[in-house]
């Protein structure tokens, strides 16, 4: 074995993270360095969703259970530090009879963040306790149900979520570096949870429900702290998006970017977090690129026809080419530090390391 | 000590398990004999909290622990193995037996402080393949992950459906070593399944019979394989 091998523990998922995120951090000071600015508001949306990404596969990706919700988390994490923090003159445009005097409060964004991720792990423990303890297609559709009560509930709720129309005057002061850095620090927690005792006993549980039971393993807990670590981590995407944009409003987290963050999660492979950076990455430049096929761009002199709805199809078909020729997404089960292990152990010259 | 009193478990009309007793001291290795569709698994499917038995109870030191799930009787100290295997075939060898290790250190910390992992991987011959993926593995070298597995739950007992099938004789033989190992270093009590008449009466040292769900014989290897009753039902002829 090489001495890398012998890596392990946390030491090992911490380096794996790293080295996960460091493709995304190059790519990102390149943009700083070199691209005009609406290229680096196209990074900064890609590193929201890679947090989203990431959220989603802390659960589905160790649970095996499809996520039709998560993006309900990352509503709620951008509503909640928006009404925390929007100053009260400009709620009393946008939600004057906001309850619980909410309409005059204004608060720093710090304690706004660390509120909102309290009452994110309050309402993912609750919601939790009940999708936790159901299996397969029942969980999938609980998920749903989810989605659809809280999406009506932001809809609906116009004193506190301001309803149909856009929410906007939430301070602007996030920038990409510091996504960057939430970015790096997400995806060492998500492969941390993967590679921590509890992530190994759920990917266990997805394998082989029964088998797992009979190791003892409470499924219905070590779900349950990956619907938690998930939603808090999605949560942190919306107080990403919503501080950098300054606007927010409940149908953009709403089923397109749901099925649009499922199909990243799907192409880059649920089980790794790697994975969650190649589907992303992969998907949100295809986008852009499409984008502009959509309207109909002169190239090598030719003027092309405009083709909306280009960028729709294009998705449907590569997650449906996926299903079929790669059902387990790009990276399948091996990280990117698993495949430099695998690949420096098979050098020649160092066989003499293998057992 | 471990005690199946009165165990009855039906499938529809059909009585696997028909008021089954059984019990198992500390230490002891015990055989499970019987033909095809016997009831042998559905016993262990009993024990293990997998299934809920009709009548009857299981007992651990006393205790009841049927009819409570698979967890509880995991926890409580109750390994198995599975016939078809059930392994986390995407997992690695080590994670495989890290599923199991993690409820020991939540259930039963001292043991498993003092388990030594590393040393039993190596006695099962298994050393060198903890970092490879369980699917990919033989299906022998899977029946011993099986074990590892289910010894990493620091267990008081250990039940072993057929883990000897597929393996040839000096494998087989290698396999009763390191049970009998396990058994003198943990003082762990095993119930083991297998149809292998050589290797389960070389190994145990009192084996029962079932026989369509029933209990037909018990007592040492030299009681059994004389036993009338066994003769006429399994061996068929005098063995
Ligand atoms: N879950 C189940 N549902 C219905 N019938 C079952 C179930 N499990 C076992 N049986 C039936 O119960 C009887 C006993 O099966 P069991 O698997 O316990 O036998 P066995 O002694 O382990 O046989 P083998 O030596 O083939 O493993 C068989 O007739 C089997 O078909
Ligand atoms: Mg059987």
């Amino acid at each position: 074995m090489t001495r890398l091998l012998a890596l392990d523990g946390w030491r090992r998922s911490v380096i794996g993270g790293l080295i996960a995120a460091l493709p995304v951090v190059g790519v990102c000071v390149l943009v700083l360095l070199f691209a005009p600015a609406y290229v680096e508001r196209l990074a900064y949306a890609g590193l929201v969703a890679i947090v989203v990404v990431a959220g989603l596969q802390v659960f589905t990706g160790n649970a095996l259970i499809v996520n039709f919700g998560h993006t309900v988390w990352v509503a709620l994490g951008a509503y909640f530090v928006a009404i925390l923090t929007t100053p009260p003159a400009m709620k009393a445009l946008i939600i004057p009879d906001a309850p619980w005097g909410l309409a005059t409060l204004q608060l720093h964004p710090l304690p706004a963040v660390v509120i909102a991720l309290f009452a994110v792990l309050a309402l993912a423990t609750l919601t939790g306790l009940v999708i936790s303890r159901v299996s397969g297609i029942g969980a999938d559709i609980l998920t749903l149900c989810l989605q659809i009560i809280v999406h009506s509930v932001l809809i609906h709720w116009t004193d506190l979520f301001k309803g149909n129309t856009a929410f906007f005057g939430v301070p602007q002061f996030m920038t990409l570096p510091w996504a960057l850095l939430i970015v790096t620090v997400v995806l060492v927690l998500a492969r941390l949870f993967r590679d921590s005792p509890w992530g190994v006993q759920l990917r266990a549980s997805s394998e082989n429900l029964l088998a797992a039971r009979s190791m003892g393993v409470n499924v219905a807990r070590r779900r349950l702290a990956a619907w938690v670590l998930g939603a808090l981590i999605s949560a942190t995407a919306g107080m990403m998006y919503v501080f950098f944009i300054g606007t927010i409003s409940a149908k953009s987290f709403y089923f397109s970017y749901v099925f649009l963050t499922i199909a990243m999660l799907i192409l880059g492979g649920m089980r790794t977090v790697s994975g969650v950076v190649v589907g992303t990455a992969i998907i949100q430049i295809g986008i852009e690129l499409i984008r502009m096929l959509e309207n109909g761009p002169v190239m090598l002199g030719l003027q092309l026809p405009q083709m909306f709805g280009l960028s729709g199809l294009v998705l449907g078909v590569v997650i449906v080419l996926c299903m079929v020729l790669r059902p387990s997404g790009v990276m399948g089960t091996r990280e990117f530090d698993d495949l430099l292990r695998m690949w420096l152990a098979r050098r020649p010259g160092r066989n003499g390391d293998r057992p | 000590m471990l005690e199946i009193r009165g165990v009855s478990k039906s499938f529809g009309g059909l009585k696997a398990l028909d008021c089954v007793d059984l019990a198992v001291g500390p230490a002891e290795i015990s055989g499970l004999i019987g033909p095809n569709g016997a009831g042998k698994s559905s016993l262990v499917n009993v024990i293990s909290g997998l299934l809920a038995p009709d009548g009857g109870d299981v007992r651990l030191e006393g205790r009841v622990v049927s009819g409570q799930g698979p967890e509880r009787v995991a926890r409580a100290g109750i390994g198995r193995t599975f016939q078809n295997l059930r392994l986390f075939p995407a997992l690695t060898v080590l994670q495989n037996i890290e599923v199991a290790a993690q409820t020991a250190r939540e259930c039963r910390p001292d043991r498993a402080v003092a388990m030594d992992l590393q040393a039993e991987i190596a006695a099962l011959g298994l050393a060198g393949a903890e970092q490879l993926d369980a699917g990919t593995l033989s299906y022998g070298d899977q029946r011993r992950v099986e074990i590892l597995r289910a010894l990493a739950l620091c267990p008081d007992f250990l039940l072993l459906d057929e883990p000897a099938a597929g393996m040839n004789e000096a494998e087989s033989a290698m396999l009763a070593t390191a049970i009998r190992s396990i058994r003198d270093r943990h003082g762990v009590g095993l119930i083991v399944i297998d149809h292998d008449l050589h290797f389960i009466m070389g190994l145990c040292e009192r084996i029962a019979v079932l026989d369509m769900g029933r209990k037909i014989a018990e007592g040492t290897a030299q009681e059994v394989r004389h036993d009338p009753k066994v003769i006429e039902v399994y061996l068929g002829a005098p063995a």
